[in-house]
Protein backbone atom coordinates (compact mmCIF):
# COMPACT_ATOMS: atom_id res chain seq x y z
CA UNK A 1 0.00 0.00 0.00
CA UNK A 2 2.86 2.37 0.75
CA UNK A 3 4.31 1.86 -2.70
CA UNK A 4 0.83 2.05 -4.17
CA UNK A 5 0.24 5.41 -2.55
CA UNK A 6 3.53 6.75 -3.86
CA UNK A 7 2.74 5.51 -7.33
CA UNK A 8 -0.72 7.01 -7.09
CA UNK A 9 0.71 10.39 -6.12
CA UNK A 10 3.02 10.35 -9.12
CA UNK A 11 0.22 9.12 -11.33
CA UNK A 12 -1.99 11.97 -10.15
CA UNK A 13 0.66 14.55 -10.93
CA UNK A 14 1.51 13.17 -14.33
CA UNK A 15 -2.13 12.53 -15.12
CA UNK A 16 -3.10 16.10 -14.26
CA UNK A 17 -0.29 17.48 -16.39
CA UNK A 18 -1.23 15.20 -19.26
CA UNK A 19 -4.84 16.33 -18.95
CA UNK A 20 -4.22 20.07 -18.78
CA UNK A 21 -1.29 20.52 -21.13
CA UNK A 22 -1.76 20.55 -24.90
CA UNK A 23 -0.85 17.58 -27.05
CA UNK A 24 1.08 19.68 -29.50
CA UNK A 25 4.33 18.59 -31.05
CA UNK A 26 6.87 21.22 -31.93
CA UNK A 27 8.94 18.93 -34.08
CA UNK A 28 8.06 18.69 -37.76
CA UNK A 29 7.95 15.18 -39.13
CA UNK A 30 10.95 16.03 -41.29
CA UNK A 31 13.09 16.56 -38.20
CA UNK A 32 12.16 13.21 -36.74
CA UNK A 33 12.69 11.40 -40.02
CA UNK A 34 16.04 13.13 -40.45
CA UNK A 35 17.14 11.72 -37.12
CA UNK A 36 16.28 8.24 -38.31
CA UNK A 37 18.17 8.89 -41.55
CA UNK A 38 21.19 10.22 -39.67
CA UNK A 39 21.27 7.23 -37.34
CA UNK A 40 20.98 4.73 -40.18
CA UNK A 41 23.90 6.41 -41.94
CA UNK A 42 25.99 6.59 -38.82
CA UNK A 43 25.50 2.87 -38.39
CA UNK A 44 27.27 2.31 -41.70
CA UNK A 45 30.61 3.53 -40.36
CA UNK A 46 30.56 0.91 -37.66
CA UNK A 47 33.36 -0.83 -39.53
CA UNK A 48 35.67 2.06 -38.62
CA UNK A 49 34.36 3.36 -35.32
CA UNK A 50 32.37 1.30 -32.79
CA UNK A 51 29.05 2.99 -33.42
CA UNK A 52 27.19 0.35 -31.43
CA UNK A 53 29.00 1.58 -28.32
CA UNK A 54 28.33 5.15 -29.35
CA UNK A 55 24.61 4.44 -29.63
CA UNK A 56 24.64 2.75 -26.24
CA UNK A 57 26.27 5.84 -24.75
CA UNK A 58 23.70 8.13 -26.34
CA UNK A 59 20.89 5.96 -24.96
CA UNK A 60 22.52 6.05 -21.56
CA UNK A 61 22.69 9.80 -21.70
CA UNK A 62 19.09 10.14 -22.83
CA UNK A 63 17.85 7.80 -20.11
CA UNK A 64 19.78 9.80 -17.55
CA UNK A 65 18.23 13.03 -18.81
CA UNK A 66 14.75 11.53 -18.54
CA UNK A 67 15.29 10.47 -14.94
CA UNK A 68 17.19 13.58 -13.90
CA UNK A 69 14.84 16.19 -15.27
CA UNK A 70 11.76 14.22 -14.21
CA UNK A 71 13.11 14.14 -10.69
CA UNK A 72 13.82 17.86 -10.78
CA UNK A 73 10.31 18.52 -12.02
CA UNK A 74 8.76 16.45 -9.24
CA UNK A 75 10.92 18.10 -6.62
CA UNK A 76 9.95 21.53 -7.84
CA UNK A 77 6.27 20.58 -7.66
CA UNK A 78 6.82 19.23 -4.18
CA UNK A 79 8.49 22.52 -3.21
CA UNK A 80 5.55 24.44 -4.57
CA UNK A 81 3.20 22.27 -2.56
CA UNK A 82 5.20 23.07 0.57
CA UNK A 83 4.85 26.76 -0.20
CA UNK A 84 8.49 27.33 -1.08
CA UNK A 85 7.62 28.48 -4.56
CA UNK A 86 8.50 26.89 -7.86
CA UNK A 87 12.24 26.44 -8.14
CA UNK A 88 13.49 24.51 -11.09
CA UNK B 1 -1.00 33.79 -9.53
CA UNK B 2 0.83 32.68 -6.44
CA UNK B 3 -2.43 32.58 -4.50
CA UNK B 4 -3.92 30.38 -7.17
CA UNK B 5 -1.02 27.97 -6.81
CA UNK B 6 -1.43 28.00 -3.05
CA UNK B 7 -5.12 27.24 -3.32
CA UNK B 8 -4.44 24.45 -5.75
CA UNK B 9 -1.77 22.83 -3.66
CA UNK B 10 -3.85 23.21 -0.52
CA UNK B 11 -6.33 20.81 -2.02
CA UNK B 12 -3.72 18.65 -3.66
CA UNK B 13 -3.79 15.89 -0.98
CA UNK B 14 -7.56 15.67 -1.40
CA UNK B 15 -7.11 15.11 -5.12
CA UNK B 16 -4.63 12.37 -4.33
CA UNK B 17 -7.02 10.61 -1.96
CA UNK B 18 -9.95 10.86 -4.37
CA UNK B 19 -7.79 9.59 -7.19
CA UNK B 20 -6.49 6.71 -5.11
CA UNK B 21 -9.88 5.61 -3.84
CA UNK B 22 -11.49 6.01 -7.23
CA UNK B 23 -8.90 3.99 -9.03
CA UNK B 24 -8.74 1.26 -6.46
CA UNK B 25 -12.47 0.92 -6.33
CA UNK B 26 -12.28 0.33 -10.02
CA UNK B 27 -9.30 -1.97 -9.61
CA UNK B 28 -11.02 -4.11 -7.06
CA UNK B 29 -14.02 -4.29 -9.27
CA UNK B 30 -12.11 -5.16 -12.41
CA UNK B 31 -9.32 -7.55 -11.69
CA UNK B 32 -8.29 -7.29 -8.12
CA UNK B 33 -10.07 -10.42 -7.05
CA UNK B 34 -8.19 -12.95 -9.05
CA UNK B 35 -7.83 -15.48 -6.32
CA UNK B 36 -10.68 -15.23 -3.93
CA UNK B 37 -13.86 -14.16 -5.65
CA UNK B 38 -14.37 -16.96 -8.05
CA UNK B 39 -12.49 -15.69 -11.05
CA UNK B 40 -11.73 -18.36 -13.55
CA UNK B 41 -8.20 -19.51 -13.93
CA UNK B 42 -7.21 -19.99 -17.53
CA UNK B 43 -5.35 -23.17 -17.20
CA UNK B 44 -5.64 -25.27 -20.30
CA UNK B 45 -3.86 -28.54 -20.78
CA UNK B 46 -2.44 -28.81 -24.24
CA UNK B 47 -0.17 -30.77 -26.42
CA UNK B 48 1.66 -28.59 -28.87
CA UNK B 49 2.30 -31.65 -30.94
CA UNK B 50 1.73 -34.79 -29.08
CA UNK B 51 1.06 -38.42 -29.57
CA UNK B 52 -0.23 -38.57 -26.04
CA UNK B 53 -3.72 -38.79 -27.42
CA UNK B 54 -4.16 -42.45 -27.98
CA UNK B 55 -6.29 -43.89 -30.68
CA UNK B 56 -7.38 -47.39 -29.93
CA UNK B 57 -9.04 -49.97 -32.05
CA UNK B 58 -9.81 -53.57 -32.79
CA UNK B 59 -9.53 -55.14 -29.45
CA UNK B 60 -13.02 -55.69 -28.27
CA UNK B 61 -15.50 -56.84 -30.80
CA UNK B 62 -18.89 -58.45 -30.81
CA UNK B 63 -18.26 -60.04 -34.17
CA UNK B 64 -15.29 -61.26 -36.11
CA UNK B 65 -13.48 -60.22 -38.14
CA UNK B 66 -13.52 -56.53 -37.36
CA UNK B 67 -14.34 -54.14 -40.11
CA UNK B 68 -11.64 -51.77 -39.00
CA UNK B 69 -8.21 -53.16 -39.36
CA UNK B 70 -5.89 -50.57 -37.94
CA UNK B 71 -5.88 -47.08 -36.57
CA UNK B 72 -3.25 -44.76 -35.29
CA UNK B 73 -0.90 -41.93 -36.18
CA UNK B 74 -2.62 -39.50 -33.90
CA UNK B 75 -1.32 -35.99 -33.77
CA UNK B 76 -2.96 -33.40 -31.62
CA UNK B 77 -2.12 -29.76 -32.07
CA UNK B 78 -3.32 -27.56 -29.32
CA UNK B 79 -2.88 -23.86 -29.97
CA UNK B 80 -3.38 -21.99 -26.79
CA UNK B 81 -3.60 -18.60 -28.45
CA UNK B 82 -5.53 -19.75 -31.49
CA UNK B 83 -9.13 -20.46 -32.07
CA UNK B 84 -8.66 -23.97 -33.35
CA UNK B 85 -7.28 -27.22 -32.13
CA UNK B 86 -6.46 -29.72 -34.81
CA UNK B 87 -6.33 -33.48 -34.56
CA UNK B 88 -5.09 -35.82 -37.24
CA UNK B 89 -5.45 -39.56 -37.24
CA UNK B 90 -5.65 -42.33 -39.75
CA UNK B 91 -7.43 -45.63 -39.99
CA UNK B 92 -7.54 -48.57 -42.32
CA UNK B 93 -10.76 -50.36 -43.05
CA UNK B 94 -11.36 -53.91 -44.15
CA UNK B 95 -12.61 -54.28 -47.70
CA UNK B 96 -13.22 -58.00 -48.01
CA UNK B 97 -15.60 -59.01 -45.24
CA UNK B 98 -17.57 -57.08 -42.69
CA UNK B 99 -17.05 -53.85 -44.53
CA UNK B 100 -17.97 -51.00 -42.26
CA UNK B 101 -20.81 -48.95 -43.63
CA UNK B 102 -20.19 -46.14 -41.28
CA UNK B 103 -17.84 -45.02 -38.62
CA UNK B 104 -18.48 -43.16 -35.46
CA UNK B 105 -15.67 -41.08 -34.04
CA UNK B 106 -15.72 -40.25 -30.38
CA UNK B 107 -13.44 -37.96 -28.51
CA UNK B 108 -13.51 -38.08 -24.79
CA UNK B 109 -11.60 -36.73 -21.92
CA UNK B 110 -11.75 -39.49 -19.42
CA UNK B 111 -11.57 -43.24 -19.46
CA UNK B 112 -12.32 -45.77 -16.84
CA UNK B 113 -10.89 -49.05 -17.91
CA UNK B 114 -11.47 -52.10 -15.80
CA UNK B 115 -12.36 -54.69 -18.39
CA UNK B 116 -14.53 -53.98 -20.18
CA UNK B 117 -13.72 -50.31 -20.58
CA UNK B 118 -16.31 -47.67 -20.96
CA UNK B 119 -16.37 -44.00 -21.62
CA UNK B 120 -17.45 -40.99 -19.77
CA UNK B 121 -17.69 -37.37 -20.77
CA UNK B 122 -17.80 -37.44 -24.53
CA UNK B 123 -16.34 -34.36 -26.08
CA UNK B 124 -17.65 -34.94 -29.55
CA UNK B 125 -19.33 -37.60 -31.57
CA UNK B 126 -19.90 -37.61 -35.27
CA UNK B 127 -20.19 -40.13 -38.03
CA UNK B 128 -17.87 -41.07 -40.86
CA UNK B 129 -20.06 -42.86 -43.32
CA UNK B 130 -19.34 -44.85 -46.39
CA UNK B 131 -21.25 -46.82 -48.94
CA UNK B 132 -19.63 -49.33 -51.21
CA UNK B 133 -17.90 -46.74 -53.26
CA UNK B 134 -18.24 -43.55 -51.32
CA UNK B 135 -16.97 -42.26 -48.06
CA UNK B 136 -18.16 -39.07 -46.61
CA UNK B 137 -18.68 -37.18 -43.47
CA UNK B 138 -22.27 -36.81 -42.56
CA UNK B 139 -23.94 -34.41 -40.25
CA UNK B 140 -27.47 -35.33 -41.20
CA UNK B 141 -29.30 -37.28 -43.86
CA UNK B 142 -29.40 -34.24 -46.12
CA UNK B 143 -25.84 -33.06 -45.62
CA UNK B 144 -22.90 -35.06 -46.63
CA UNK B 145 -19.59 -34.68 -48.30
CA UNK B 146 -18.62 -37.20 -50.90
CA UNK B 147 -15.28 -38.71 -51.56
CA UNK B 148 -15.19 -40.66 -54.77
CA UNK B 149 -13.59 -44.00 -55.13
CA UNK B 150 -14.16 -47.58 -54.14
CA UNK B 151 -13.61 -48.90 -50.67
CA UNK B 152 -10.14 -50.28 -50.95
CA UNK B 153 -7.60 -51.59 -48.58
CA UNK B 154 -5.86 -48.35 -47.87
CA UNK B 155 -5.33 -45.79 -45.19
CA UNK B 156 -7.76 -42.96 -44.69
CA UNK B 157 -6.69 -39.80 -43.02
CA UNK B 158 -9.04 -37.74 -40.95
CA UNK B 159 -8.64 -34.25 -39.71
CA UNK B 160 -10.80 -32.87 -36.94
CA UNK B 161 -10.80 -29.23 -36.08
CA UNK B 162 -12.18 -27.70 -32.94
CA UNK B 163 -13.59 -24.26 -33.35
CA UNK B 164 -13.23 -23.20 -29.75
CA UNK B 165 -14.92 -19.87 -30.27
CA UNK B 166 -18.10 -21.20 -31.81
CA UNK B 167 -17.99 -24.57 -30.14
CA UNK B 168 -18.06 -26.49 -33.39
CA UNK B 169 -16.28 -29.49 -34.72
CA UNK B 170 -15.33 -29.69 -38.36
CA UNK B 171 -14.12 -32.79 -40.06
CA UNK B 172 -12.12 -33.51 -43.17
CA UNK B 173 -11.47 -36.90 -44.61
CA UNK B 174 -8.50 -37.47 -46.84
CA UNK B 175 -7.65 -40.45 -48.94
CA UNK B 176 -4.23 -40.66 -50.55
CA UNK B 177 -3.70 -36.98 -50.00
CA UNK B 178 -6.96 -35.83 -51.55
CA UNK B 179 -8.80 -33.35 -49.43
CA UNK B 180 -12.48 -33.87 -49.47
CA UNK B 181 -13.41 -30.49 -48.09
CA UNK B 182 -15.14 -29.16 -45.07
CA UNK B 183 -18.42 -29.85 -43.49
CA UNK B 184 -19.38 -28.30 -40.19
CA UNK B 185 -20.68 -30.85 -37.78
CA UNK B 186 -22.22 -29.39 -34.74
CA UNK B 187 -21.14 -30.93 -31.53
CA UNK B 188 -21.11 -29.89 -27.94
CA UNK B 189 -17.71 -29.51 -26.45
CA UNK B 190 -17.33 -29.31 -22.76
CA UNK B 191 -13.94 -27.71 -22.99
CA UNK B 192 -12.18 -30.57 -21.33
CA UNK B 193 -8.84 -31.79 -22.55
CA UNK B 194 -9.08 -34.49 -25.12
CA UNK B 195 -7.60 -37.70 -23.83
CA UNK B 196 -8.52 -40.32 -26.35
CA UNK B 197 -10.15 -40.80 -29.71
CA UNK B 198 -12.17 -43.87 -30.46
CA UNK B 199 -13.47 -45.15 -33.78
CA UNK B 200 -16.42 -47.44 -34.01
CA UNK B 201 -16.93 -49.23 -37.26
CA UNK B 202 -20.56 -50.09 -37.91
CA UNK B 203 -22.07 -52.59 -40.29
CA UNK B 204 -25.76 -52.55 -40.97
CA UNK B 205 -28.48 -54.54 -42.61
CA UNK B 206 -31.47 -52.59 -43.79
CA UNK B 207 -32.23 -50.10 -41.09
CA UNK B 208 -30.46 -52.03 -38.44
CA UNK B 209 -27.19 -50.75 -37.06
CA UNK B 210 -25.06 -52.48 -34.59
CA UNK B 211 -21.71 -51.75 -33.19
CA UNK B 212 -19.10 -54.01 -34.51
CA UNK B 213 -15.70 -52.87 -33.53
CA UNK B 214 -13.23 -51.70 -31.06
CA UNK B 215 -13.47 -50.11 -27.78
CA UNK B 216 -10.41 -49.61 -25.65
CA UNK B 217 -7.15 -51.37 -26.10
CA UNK B 218 -6.94 -52.55 -22.54
CA UNK B 219 -3.60 -54.26 -22.93
CA UNK B 220 -1.91 -50.99 -23.76
CA UNK B 221 -3.10 -49.45 -20.55
CA UNK B 222 -1.89 -52.09 -18.19
CA UNK B 223 0.69 -50.96 -15.74
CA UNK B 224 0.28 -47.53 -17.07
CA UNK B 225 -0.78 -44.22 -15.76
CA UNK B 226 -3.65 -43.36 -17.96
CA UNK B 227 -3.36 -39.65 -17.59
CA UNK B 228 -2.06 -36.94 -15.44
CA UNK B 229 -3.65 -33.67 -15.83
CA UNK B 230 -4.64 -30.49 -14.18
CA UNK B 231 -8.28 -31.09 -13.50
CA UNK B 232 -9.33 -28.17 -15.61
CA UNK B 233 -12.98 -28.97 -15.67
CA UNK B 234 -13.04 -28.80 -11.91
CA UNK B 235 -11.25 -25.51 -11.56
CA UNK B 236 -13.43 -22.70 -10.45
CA UNK B 237 -10.95 -20.75 -8.41
CA UNK B 238 -7.26 -21.06 -7.94
CA UNK B 239 -7.74 -22.63 -4.56
CA UNK B 240 -9.51 -25.50 -6.28
CA UNK B 241 -6.61 -26.24 -8.55
CA UNK B 242 -5.51 -29.82 -8.23
CA UNK B 243 -3.97 -32.64 -10.20
CA UNK B 244 -5.63 -35.84 -11.03
CA UNK B 245 -4.23 -39.00 -12.45
CA UNK B 246 -5.41 -42.49 -13.01
CA UNK B 247 -3.65 -45.76 -12.52
CA UNK B 248 -4.61 -49.05 -14.09
CA UNK B 249 -3.08 -52.16 -12.65
CA UNK B 250 -2.49 -55.39 -14.48
CA UNK B 251 -2.21 -58.95 -13.29
CA UNK B 252 1.49 -59.05 -13.99
CA UNK B 253 3.23 -61.34 -11.57
CA UNK B 254 6.05 -58.97 -10.85
CA UNK B 255 3.61 -56.51 -9.48
CA UNK B 256 3.48 -58.23 -6.14
CA UNK B 257 7.23 -58.34 -5.82
CA UNK B 258 7.29 -54.69 -4.80
CA UNK B 259 6.69 -53.46 -1.30
CA UNK B 260 5.73 -49.96 -2.19
CA UNK B 261 4.45 -47.96 -5.07
CA UNK B 262 5.98 -44.53 -5.41
CA UNK B 263 4.41 -41.82 -7.50
CA UNK B 264 6.68 -38.89 -8.24
CA UNK B 265 5.34 -35.74 -9.81
CA UNK B 266 7.56 -33.11 -11.32
CA UNK B 267 6.73 -29.78 -12.87
CA UNK B 268 8.91 -27.87 -15.26
CA UNK B 269 8.11 -24.32 -16.16
CA UNK B 270 9.33 -22.74 -19.34
CA UNK B 271 8.74 -19.39 -20.94
CA UNK B 272 10.86 -19.61 -24.05
CA UNK B 273 11.47 -23.28 -24.57
CA UNK B 274 14.17 -23.36 -21.91
CA UNK B 275 13.32 -24.92 -18.59
CA UNK B 276 13.67 -22.12 -16.10
CA UNK B 277 12.41 -23.81 -12.99
CA UNK B 278 11.76 -27.28 -11.74
CA UNK B 279 9.84 -28.26 -8.71
CA UNK B 280 9.05 -31.58 -7.20
CA UNK B 281 5.34 -31.49 -7.02
CA UNK B 282 4.76 -34.43 -4.85
CA UNK B 283 6.30 -37.74 -3.88
CA UNK B 284 3.72 -40.19 -2.68
CA UNK B 285 4.21 -43.72 -1.46
CA UNK B 286 1.55 -46.36 -1.14
CA UNK B 287 1.80 -49.90 0.21
CA UNK B 288 1.46 -52.30 -2.68
CA UNK B 289 -1.02 -54.31 -0.66
CA UNK B 290 -3.49 -51.47 -1.11
CA UNK B 291 -3.89 -52.29 -4.77
CA UNK B 292 -5.93 -55.00 -6.37
CA UNK B 293 -4.95 -56.31 -9.79
CA UNK B 294 -7.13 -55.45 -12.75
CA UNK B 295 -8.40 -52.36 -11.04
CA UNK B 296 -8.33 -48.71 -11.74
CA UNK B 297 -7.57 -46.05 -9.20
CA UNK B 298 -8.07 -42.37 -9.34
CA UNK B 299 -5.76 -40.10 -7.43
CA UNK B 300 -6.06 -36.44 -6.69
CA UNK B 301 -3.12 -34.40 -5.56
CA UNK B 302 -3.86 -31.04 -4.10
CA UNK B 303 -0.73 -29.14 -3.29
CA UNK B 304 -1.05 -25.39 -3.03
CA UNK B 305 2.71 -24.97 -3.27
CA UNK B 306 2.45 -25.79 -6.92
CA UNK B 307 -0.26 -23.40 -7.95
CA UNK B 308 0.68 -22.27 -11.42
CA UNK B 309 0.99 -18.53 -11.13
CA UNK B 310 3.25 -17.74 -14.05
CA UNK B 311 2.51 -17.50 -17.71
CA UNK B 312 4.08 -19.86 -20.15
CA UNK B 313 4.17 -23.59 -20.58
CA UNK B 314 4.23 -26.15 -17.84
CA UNK B 315 5.54 -29.66 -18.34
CA UNK B 316 4.20 -32.06 -15.78
CA UNK B 317 5.79 -35.45 -15.56
CA UNK B 318 4.82 -38.42 -13.50
CA UNK B 319 6.97 -41.41 -12.70
CA UNK B 320 5.56 -44.59 -11.26
CA UNK B 321 8.13 -46.55 -9.29
CA UNK B 322 7.99 -49.98 -7.77
CA UNK B 323 10.08 -50.05 -4.58
CA UNK B 324 11.59 -53.28 -3.30
CA UNK B 325 12.04 -54.11 0.34
CA UNK B 326 15.72 -53.27 -0.01
CA UNK B 327 14.78 -49.77 -1.07
CA UNK B 328 15.78 -50.24 -4.68
CA UNK B 329 13.22 -48.94 -7.13
CA UNK B 330 12.25 -49.72 -10.67
CA UNK B 331 10.44 -47.35 -12.97
CA UNK B 332 7.19 -48.95 -14.07
CA UNK B 333 5.64 -46.22 -16.14
CA UNK B 334 5.97 -42.56 -16.94
CA UNK B 335 3.74 -39.98 -18.49
CA UNK B 336 4.03 -36.37 -19.47
CA UNK B 337 1.55 -33.64 -20.20
CA UNK B 338 1.97 -30.05 -21.23
CA UNK B 339 -0.35 -27.28 -20.31
CA UNK B 340 -0.12 -23.57 -20.60
CA UNK B 341 -1.27 -20.46 -18.87
CA UNK B 342 -1.75 -17.54 -21.19
CA UNK B 343 -2.37 -13.91 -20.58
CA UNK B 344 -4.35 -13.46 -23.75
CA UNK B 345 -7.48 -14.89 -22.26
CA UNK B 346 -9.35 -12.93 -19.68
CA UNK B 347 -10.00 -13.43 -16.06
CA UNK B 348 -6.73 -14.56 -14.60
CA UNK B 349 -4.09 -12.17 -13.44
CA UNK B 350 -0.91 -14.20 -13.24
CA UNK B 351 1.05 -11.54 -11.41
CA UNK B 352 -1.37 -11.63 -8.51
CA UNK B 353 -0.88 -9.71 -5.34
CA UNK B 354 0.67 -11.36 -2.33
CA UNK B 355 -0.72 -14.80 -2.89
CA UNK B 356 0.25 -18.09 -1.36
CA UNK B 357 2.39 -16.59 1.38
CA UNK B 358 1.18 -18.94 4.08
CA UNK B 359 0.97 -22.24 2.28
CA UNK B 360 3.89 -23.62 4.26
CA UNK B 361 2.28 -22.73 7.58
CA UNK B 362 -0.08 -24.94 9.52
CA UNK B 363 -3.13 -22.83 8.90
CA UNK B 364 -5.69 -25.51 9.36
CA UNK B 365 -9.34 -24.73 9.10
CA UNK B 366 -10.18 -26.36 12.36
CA UNK B 367 -10.56 -24.35 14.44
CA UNK B 368 -11.50 -21.52 12.14
CA UNK B 369 -9.45 -18.40 12.40
CA UNK B 370 -12.09 -16.54 14.36
CA UNK B 371 -12.39 -19.30 16.95
CA UNK B 372 -9.40 -17.93 18.77
CA UNK B 373 -10.46 -19.50 22.05
CA UNK B 374 -9.66 -22.89 20.53
CA UNK B 375 -6.35 -21.90 19.09
CA UNK B 376 -3.29 -23.82 20.06
CA UNK B 377 0.09 -22.19 20.41
CA UNK B 378 1.03 -23.46 16.96
CA UNK B 379 -2.14 -22.03 15.45
CA UNK B 380 -1.48 -18.68 17.06
CA UNK B 381 2.13 -18.62 15.90
CA UNK B 382 1.25 -19.59 12.37
CA UNK B 383 -1.56 -17.07 12.22
CA UNK B 384 0.62 -14.24 13.49
CA UNK B 385 3.40 -15.17 11.11
CA UNK B 386 0.96 -15.34 8.24
CA UNK B 387 -0.53 -12.00 9.18
CA UNK B 388 2.93 -10.48 9.33
CA UNK B 389 3.84 -11.76 5.91
CA UNK B 390 0.68 -10.44 4.33
CA UNK B 391 0.97 -7.11 6.12
CA UNK B 392 4.49 -6.52 4.90
CA UNK B 393 3.69 -7.74 1.40
CA UNK B 394 0.60 -5.56 1.05
CA UNK B 395 2.50 -2.58 2.44
CA UNK B 396 5.55 -2.80 0.23
CA UNK B 397 4.70 -4.67 -2.94
CA UNK B 398 2.74 -2.58 -5.41
CA UNK B 399 -0.17 -4.19 -7.09
CA UNK B 400 0.15 -4.71 -10.80
CA UNK B 401 -2.77 -2.34 -11.24
CA UNK B 402 -0.73 0.50 -9.71
CA UNK B 403 2.30 -0.11 -11.86
CA UNK B 404 0.18 -0.51 -14.98
CA UNK B 405 -1.76 2.65 -14.21
CA UNK B 406 1.42 4.63 -13.57
CA UNK B 407 2.96 3.32 -16.77
CA UNK B 408 -0.08 4.28 -18.84
CA UNK B 409 -0.28 7.77 -17.39
CA UNK B 410 3.45 8.34 -17.73
CA UNK B 411 3.32 7.34 -21.38
CA UNK B 412 0.49 9.85 -21.87
CA UNK B 413 2.44 12.49 -19.98
CA UNK B 414 5.39 12.09 -22.34
CA UNK B 415 3.25 13.18 -25.28
CA UNK B 416 2.22 16.63 -23.97
CA UNK B 417 3.94 19.92 -24.56
CA UNK B 418 6.55 21.00 -23.46
CA UNK B 419 7.75 17.60 -22.27
CA UNK B 420 7.28 16.00 -25.63
CA UNK B 421 9.91 18.34 -27.03
CA UNK B 422 12.45 16.15 -25.30
CA UNK B 423 10.70 12.80 -25.20
CA UNK B 424 9.90 12.76 -28.90
CA UNK B 425 13.52 13.34 -29.82
CA UNK B 426 14.66 10.77 -27.28
CA UNK B 427 12.21 8.08 -28.32
CA UNK B 428 12.83 8.71 -32.03
CA UNK B 429 16.55 8.42 -31.51
CA UNK B 430 16.29 5.27 -29.42
CA UNK B 431 13.92 3.67 -31.90
CA UNK B 432 16.30 4.55 -34.72
CA UNK B 433 19.15 2.97 -32.76
CA UNK B 434 17.12 -0.17 -32.23
CA UNK B 435 16.18 -0.48 -35.89
CA UNK B 436 19.52 0.47 -37.42
CA UNK B 437 21.75 -2.22 -38.84
CA UNK B 438 25.40 -2.16 -37.99
CA UNK B 439 27.68 -2.87 -40.88
CA UNK B 440 31.22 -4.24 -40.76
CA UNK B 441 31.77 -5.01 -44.42
CA UNK B 442 31.51 -1.52 -45.88
CA UNK B 443 34.28 0.17 -47.77
CA UNK B 444 35.14 3.83 -47.69
CA UNK B 445 36.30 5.04 -51.09
CA UNK B 446 37.33 8.21 -52.86
CA UNK B 447 36.24 9.17 -56.35
CA UNK B 448 38.78 9.33 -59.11
CA UNK B 449 38.64 10.19 -62.81
CA UNK B 450 41.21 8.33 -64.82
CA UNK B 451 42.94 9.40 -68.00
CA UNK B 452 40.07 8.05 -70.07
CA UNK B 453 37.66 10.30 -68.14
CA UNK B 454 35.92 7.43 -66.45
CA UNK B 455 34.74 7.94 -62.88
CA UNK B 456 35.67 5.19 -60.47
CA UNK B 457 35.69 4.76 -56.71
CA UNK B 458 38.99 3.71 -55.25
CA UNK B 459 38.63 1.74 -52.03
CA UNK B 460 40.65 3.40 -49.30
CA UNK B 461 39.36 2.16 -45.99
CA UNK B 462 37.68 -1.09 -45.06
CA UNK B 463 37.22 -3.18 -41.96
CA UNK B 464 40.47 -5.00 -42.65
CA UNK B 465 42.56 -1.87 -43.21
CA UNK B 466 43.43 -1.29 -39.57
CA UNK B 467 44.15 -4.97 -38.99
CA UNK B 468 46.49 -4.96 -41.94
CA UNK B 469 48.46 -2.05 -40.53
CA UNK B 470 48.71 -2.87 -36.83
CA UNK B 471 47.53 -6.46 -36.57
CA UNK B 472 44.22 -7.98 -35.54
CA UNK B 473 44.91 -7.88 -31.80
CA UNK B 474 45.95 -4.26 -31.80
CA UNK B 475 43.01 -3.34 -34.01
CA UNK B 476 40.70 -4.93 -31.47
CA UNK B 477 42.38 -3.03 -28.63
CA UNK B 478 42.10 0.17 -30.63
CA UNK B 479 38.41 -0.36 -31.25
CA UNK B 480 37.75 -1.21 -27.60
CA UNK B 481 39.64 1.88 -26.50
CA UNK B 482 37.50 4.12 -28.65
CA UNK B 483 34.46 2.54 -27.05
CA UNK B 484 35.78 3.35 -23.59
CA UNK B 485 36.42 6.90 -24.70
CA UNK B 486 32.76 7.15 -25.67
CA UNK B 487 31.78 5.95 -22.21
CA UNK B 488 34.18 8.40 -20.55
CA UNK B 489 32.80 11.26 -22.57
CA UNK B 490 29.23 10.32 -21.65
CA UNK B 491 30.10 10.10 -17.97
CA UNK B 492 31.75 13.51 -18.13
CA UNK B 493 28.69 14.98 -19.75
CA UNK B 494 26.43 13.58 -17.01
CA UNK B 495 28.75 14.91 -14.31
CA UNK B 496 28.68 18.33 -15.90
CA UNK B 497 24.88 18.36 -15.88
CA UNK B 498 24.72 17.38 -12.23
CA UNK B 499 27.39 19.93 -11.41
Amino acid sequence: MVTDVILTIFSTIFGALAFWLPHVSIWPASVLSSIEYLVSNLAIINFIIPMDVFFTCVELFLDFCVLYYSARLLISIFNAWKGAGIKI
Amino acid sequence: MENAFKKFFRFFPIFIIIFFIGNYTNAYFEDFDSYSDGDQINSKPYWELSNATELVSNTYSTSSPNSLRQAGNVEYYYNIDEEFDVIYFSFRNRHDTNVAKSYNVYGFDNVICSSPCYLIDNIFDFGLRQSDDLIYFSASSSEHLLLSGPVIDTWYYAKIEYDKTNNLVKGTLLNNGATSGWLPIKATLNGSPLQKIMILGNTYSGNYFYTDDLIINTTSLLDKISFINPAESSISTLSDFYWEYQLSISTSTYWTTYEWLNVDLLIFHTTSGEIDSTSTFSVLRYPMSDFVPLSTYDFIVDDPLSFPDRTGAYYAGINLLGVLESGASVSLATDLVIFGIATSTSGYNPSGWCSGLCVDLATSTSPEWWEFWDWSVDDLGATLLCAGRYTICYAVQPHSFSTAMFNDIYEDFKTVFPFNAFFEIASTTENAFASSTMSNDQTFGIPMINSEKHLSIIPVLSSSTLSSFIGTTNAGIFRTTIGYLFYAFTASLILLIIW
